[in-house]
């Protein structure tokens, strides 16, 4: 069953007496149990998109969606409270500034224990007190923290980043979400902490089988363990699809220009040759391109391309493009 | 033949006191040493806090060391000829948005170091700024732009005009390319590869993004806990890592 199904998801910012597209009509579901990639330059939309999943959008913003379905159920239908309640128990979400989401005035411990749900716990006042401190231990051990009395006695800005990463994972694994949206959680980190980050988001979702929602601006932090991919340019779904799919053979000009943009996916690229670049700079809100959003810098645009192309799907691979890259009359 | 930049021994401590009477050494980088050819790249890699940082700060004069020597062609750099260090290795950080104040326009972001570094006139130095300019990729007209106007990969090629403005031998890229999005790292990458080509310019790329270092560096250095670990051709150390950590480390990216 889809556990997340999100269709023609639309957000605005209101501004003087118009209103600006910064996501239009985009297009998202999630099955339970699934790694889902969300990939796009900064400035694409990707953080709005979160943030309209978990509510958290202000008056700024209006979001509309034809369904935004969560179990099935339609969070636009729901009361205020009810639709609280889900997000908040069912949904976590971890951020890109692990050390500025942290309290900077209270200990590791202290913010660890807040975040354990009191429905998890039994006995009486001592005993969940004891099972309080005994699963912040417990959740330290699980994002891979080993030193774990020296962490819970310090302060945020007494840790690395990629600790300060590490137990914001911890904190939102605390209520056992079905959903995680993880906004960047590796772009400030250096590789070997990456890796250890990703690790531990990648055992949560084979060993608890909690669905995550990765967002990331490189498509190397995806290409690894991600079931599914959805590519976001300025705040048009351009493909998604299995990461297979979209590694292999990427039907929209976008996607392959991501693709080629990094060293690391063709094996045959000469030493010190020019790598594949895109001209140009994603636009701003306020000078967003009529039709695709990709035409000023796109290879392939011509006059057609000034309407927004609607989405062809091909088995569960869609993508929305007039002149998307066709591998059947290709024989290289 | 001698290289462009040799290094001996260069090494680091910081102190810090953590009494009144107690004084503890921090070792941020071991003696190291190595050359970089002209117009070559030479890549830094090692986890976070390994000295990569305190290196390039070395290299380009915004930290002293506390051993070991350092000559550009042949002349050894101290605090006798500060401006020629100052002019010949230029150091790039991460993150342009805080690197360059948003405050001053490009225009008086590029003609600061050459006031304090040259006797060119006010006609002359327009006149470099204009072709530093050009030589990055942006247009005269953004003399006038204050850097909130411009976007990051904009931004970036400002950090690099400035760096470029005093004719360097060197520059030091301090995380300045990975964290960069995709489409704008690709055409930093080439923008670098240009220069080196038509300047015959050397780089000293600081960097934890290994595909980028496997295509643009010749030799690279691997550092961990300050420790010069392994060094070598990029292509042969890529091959066959010797190092435990080194096999680590490249095993925790996928080629
Ligand atoms: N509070 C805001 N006010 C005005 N524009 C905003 C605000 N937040 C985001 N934006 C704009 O909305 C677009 C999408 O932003 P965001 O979702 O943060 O992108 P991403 O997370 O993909 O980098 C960008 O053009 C950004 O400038
Ligand atoms: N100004 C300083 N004072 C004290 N210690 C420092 C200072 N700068 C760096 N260090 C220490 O030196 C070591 C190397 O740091 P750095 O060169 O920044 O590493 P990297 O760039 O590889 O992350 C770290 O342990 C760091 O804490
Ligand atoms: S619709 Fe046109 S401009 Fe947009 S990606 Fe396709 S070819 Fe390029
Ligand atoms: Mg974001
Ligand atoms: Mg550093």
């Amino acid at each position: 069953m889809l556990l997340l199904d999100i269709r023609n998801l639309t957000i605005e910012l209101r501004s003087g007496g118009n209103s600006i597209k910064a996501v239009e009509r985009v297009n998202l579901s999630i099955k339970e149990g699934e790694v889902h990639g969300l990939v796009g330059e900064s400035g694409s939309g990707k953080s709005l998109i979160a943030k309209a999943i978990v509510g958290v959008l202000n008056q700024r913003w209006k979001v509309t969606a034809d369904r935004m379905h969560w179990r099935g159920q339609d969070l636009f239908r729901l009361s205020r409270k009810k639709r609280r309640q889900i997000l908040s128990n069912e949904i976590a979400m971890i951020y890109q500034e692990p050390s500025r989401c942290l309290d900077p005035t209270s200990t590791i411990l202290e913010q660890l224990l807040e975040s354990i749900p009191s429905d998890q716990l039994d006995g009486n006042l001592w005993d969940r007190k004891k099972q309080r401190q005994a699963r912040a231990v417990a959740l330290l051990h699980k994002v891979g923290i080993k030193d774990h009395d020296q962490c819970l006695q310090s302060y945020p800005h007494q840790l690395s980043e990629g600790y300060c990463q590490k137990i914001m994972i911890a904190m939102a694994v605390a209520k056992k979400p079905d959903l995680l949206i993880a906004d960047e959680p590796t772009t400030a980190l250096e590789s070997t902490t990456r890796a250890q980050i990703l690790r531990v988001l990648k055992g949560l979702n084979q060993l608890k089988n909690t669905s995550i929602l990765l967002i990331s601006h490189d498509l190397e932090t995806l290409s690894d363990w991600t079931h599914t991919v959805s590519v976001l340019y300025c705040g048009q779904m351009v493909e998604s699809g299995s990461t297979e799919q979209i590694f292999n053979r990427p039907h929209h000009p976008y996607t392959q220009a991501l693709i080629n943009s990094v060293p690391d996916f063709h094996m045959e690229l000469a030493h010190k040759s020019r790598l594949f670049a895109l001209e140009g700079s994603i636009p701003t809100l306020q000078h967003l391109p009529i039709g695709c959003r990709l035409g000023p810098r796109c290879p392939y645009a011509q006059r057609e391309c000034v309407k927004t192309p609607t989405a062809h799907k091909d088995h569960n691979h869609s993508y929305s493009c007039h002149y998307p890259i066709d591998y059947s009359q290709e024989q290289r | 033949m001698t290289a462009l930049l040799e290094v001996q021994a260069l090494e680091k401590h910081y102190y810090k006191n953590v009494s009144l009477f107690k004084r503890e050494t921090k070792t941020a980088l071991s003696p190291l040493s190595f050359n970089l050819q002209e117009g070559e790249t030479l890549a830094v890699i090692g986890e976070s806090a390994s000295g990569k940082s305190t290196l390039g700060k070395m290299l380009a004069g915004a930290e002293q060391p506390s051993g070991g020597q350092i000559f550009l062609e042949g002349q050894e750099l101290n605090e006798s000829n500060e401006k020629l260090r100052n002019s010949q290795i230029r150091l790039i950080f991460q993150d342009p948005k805080k690197s360059l104040n948003p405050y001053t326009k490009v225009g008086k972001i590029l003609s600061a170091p050459l006031m304090f570094n040259t006797q060119k006139s006010v006609k002359e130095r327009i006149e470099k700024i204009r072709d530093t300019l050009m030589k990055v990729g942006l247009l005269p007209e953004h003399i006038e732009y204050y850097p909130h106007m411009l976007s990051t990969g904009q931004l970036q090629r400002v950090s690099l005009a400035r760096a470029l403005i005093l004719d360097p031998k060197v520059l030091v890229l301090d995380e300045a390319v990975a964290s960069l999005d995709p489409s704008v790292r690709a055409q930093i990458i080439n923008l670098l590869l240009d220069l080196q080509d038509s300047q015959n310019l050397s780089y000293i790329l600081i960097t934890h993004h290994l595909g980028v270092v496997k295509h643009i560096s010749n030799s690279v250095l691997v550092l961990k806990g300050g420790e010069l670990i392994e060094q070598g051709n990029t292509a042969e150390v890529f091959a066959n890592p010797q190092h435990k950590y080194t096999q680590k480390l490249l095993a925790s990216q996928n080629f």
